[in-house]
């Protein structure tokens, strides 16, 4: 009996390991995920950001989501940028998450 | 004499069982991760790329380095889990890994977001205490092995 369940369970890990990483594939959004550094535009006119925040001089750093500011989603207005390269949802290496700053309330 | 052999049975058995518990586990676990990083492989690689001399192509060798090391050693710990090597392996991943992730806080230029990296809502910090749980996972799976082993050696 404890043999075949030993026979089964390695099976049964490659299923949740892997399947698990693709179910959770969905819910990754820098946007809401707690610990995302946020920056914001010093200057509002300007291009949007392409490089790195340490080569991007107008890009300034605002903390870090979740445990410096909030944001309220109800807002259509720029509630943060983050550098998220390789991102499916990123233009130009950077992504704009819409919605209200809010400091973070405890 | 019958008895303590018995007993002795008991607790291997029990020893073996936990094994291959943990084991599959840290293998379940090694799965998810590699396959998070396959699927959001130009994210990951572009993380390695904050490394020091680490330029675009060395950073996509390091990503299927990373990758395949991944998957093979949860193969090999499903499969190959009274081997005292595995969980050496495993602990020097970790190992490497926290260094990685000391160097990302503390000298790259800037901290990227970890929202692609294993866990959606893990901070980098919290990525520490994943790590030492692994590595004492490893630490304590490879003790269990080496008594198994000893005891095998003793009945031969």
């Amino acid at each position: 009996m404890m043999n075949r369940l030993f026979k089964i369970l390695p099976i049964l890990a490659i299923v949740v390991g892997i399947g698990g990483a693709w179910a959770s594939q969905a819910e990754d959004s820098p946007c809401q995920t707690d610990g995302t550094p946020g920056y914001e535009k010093i200057e509002e006119g300007l291009p949007n950001p392409t490089d790195a925040p340490i080569n991007e001089p107008n890009m300034q750093s605002v903390g870090t989501l979740g445990t410096t500011f909030e944001c309220n989603s109800q807002q259509p207005q720029t509630c943060f940028w983050t550098y998220a390269p390789g991102h499916p949802e990123a233009v130009d290496n950077w992504i704009e998450c819409i919605g209200e700053r809010q400091p973070k309330s405890n | 004499m019958k008895t303590l052999s018995i007993k002795n049975e008991r607790y291997s058995g029990t020893r073996i069982t936990v094994m291959r518990l943990f084991s599959l586990g840290l293998s379940g676990l090694l799965l998810y991760t590699a396959t998070k990083k396959v699927m959001d492989i130009e994210a990951f690689s572009a993380h390695l790329e904050l490394l020091p001399y680490v330029g675009k192509t060395v950073a996509y060798m390091l990503t299927a380095l990373v990758v395949l090391l991944e998957y093979g050693l949860a193969i090999l710990i499903l499969y190959r889990y009274r081997e005292l090597w595995v969980y050496s392996l495993l602990l020097v991943l970790m190992m490497v890994y926290t260094s990685y992730i000391y160097y990302i806080m503390n000298y790259a230029p800037f901290l990227p977001c970890s929202c692609q990296g294993a866990f959606k809502n893990l901070s980098w910090d919290m990525h520490y205490v994943v790590n030492g749980i692994v590595a004492v996972a490893s630490i304590m799976l490879w003790k269990l092995a080496k008594q198994q082993k000893k005891r095998k050696d003793e009945t031969l």
